[in-house]
């Protein structure tokens, strides 16, 4: 790891997990590429090109999201894997917020045909990576259902009602974002106090290397 | 005698970003804002699509 990408950032008031936390996740390491929607959640730009993530921002749209999905019946939300990576995180959020955790393929018609076997209706969706998801992108669009999304900073925004912005390609930025998206749901509907912690750690979260799932 | 004919409103509700109605056929989205929830943010599809910032007039929270 080079020293920028643990270079500490001048961050005031308290974030959810130390910055080190952050930090070892890479959870701000963006990519070289960078959309301008992106833009204001972005610290620097580095000298080799690669775009990192203002730690705060990703923290503040981690609690923000929370609330939001706090105004859902948790069988309402839909939680939806859209890489390998994200498969392991999405259960395990699923199994602590009581959302529905979806890692499969995504069929055509999921969320717009009534006549499709296993057809869905969810009020709010999560989804891992809008690279990934494009036909959950657009079935949300096409069914009018709020989307949440973690946004690389090359990421589509297109029909994302609220971005998360991070490294969303990453086995370890993942499971600690879902991590404490879980437990920021669970305080903000008082199912967990304040200072308190999930039963697990953020690793339990991580998909093991020879893991399977979606390619 | 001068007959009365009552009028029917059919009011859409506002796109945040552009200000325009959405109509049913359009498939806009609605969500609480997702910072107070206590506001209710409409986003017709044009501007969903273009990611139009949408800005919560209860507590200045600026989306997506
Ligand atoms: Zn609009
Ligand atoms: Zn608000």
């Amino acid at each position: 790891m080079s020293s920028d990408e643990t270079e500490r950032q001048s961050i005031e008031g308290e974030l959810l997990v130390p910055q080190e936390t952050y930090m070892l996740s890479g959870i701000h390491i963006g990519t070289e590429a960078e959309i301008k929607a992106m833009r204001e959640f972005i610290y620097k730009v580095r000298n080799d090109g690669i775009h990192v993530f203002d730690l705060k921002k990703i923290d503040e749209r981690i609690r923000i999201a929370a609330r939001m999905l706090s105004h859902y019946e948790p069988g309402g939300i839909l939680a939806v894997a859209a890489s390998r990576f994200a498969v392991r995180p999405v259960q395990r959020f699923s199994q602590f917020t009581g959302a529905v955790a979806f890692v499969e393929r995504f069929t055509p018609g999921l969320l717009t045909n009534p006549n499709l076997p296993g057809y869905m209706e969810p009020q709010v969706i999560l989804l891992s990576n809008t690279e990934g998801g494009s036909q959950v992108v657009s079935e949300a669009a096409l069914a009018g259902i709020p989307l949440i999304a973690f946004c690389d900073s090359n990421s589509p925004i297109d029909y994302v009602d609220l971005i998360i912005p991070m490294n969303n390609r990453s086995r370890k930025s993942l499971a600690l974002a879902y991590w404490l998206l879980a437990r920021q749901v669970l305080r903000e509907r008082g199912q967990l106090g304040t200072q308190e912690d999930l039963p697990v750690k953020p690793e339990d979260f991580e998909m093991e290397s020879e893991e399977g799932g979606i390619e | 005698m001068s007959e009365i004919r009552p009028t029917i409103t059919v009011e859409f509700p506002i796109c945040n970003s552009c200000r325009k109605p959405i109509t049913p056929k359009e498939r806009g989205v609605s969500f609480l804002c997702p910072n107070c929830g206590s506001y209710t943010i409409w986003r017709c599809k044009t501007c969903r699509k273009q990611g139009t910032k949408y800005v919560c007039p209860n507590c200045g929270f600026t989306g997506p």
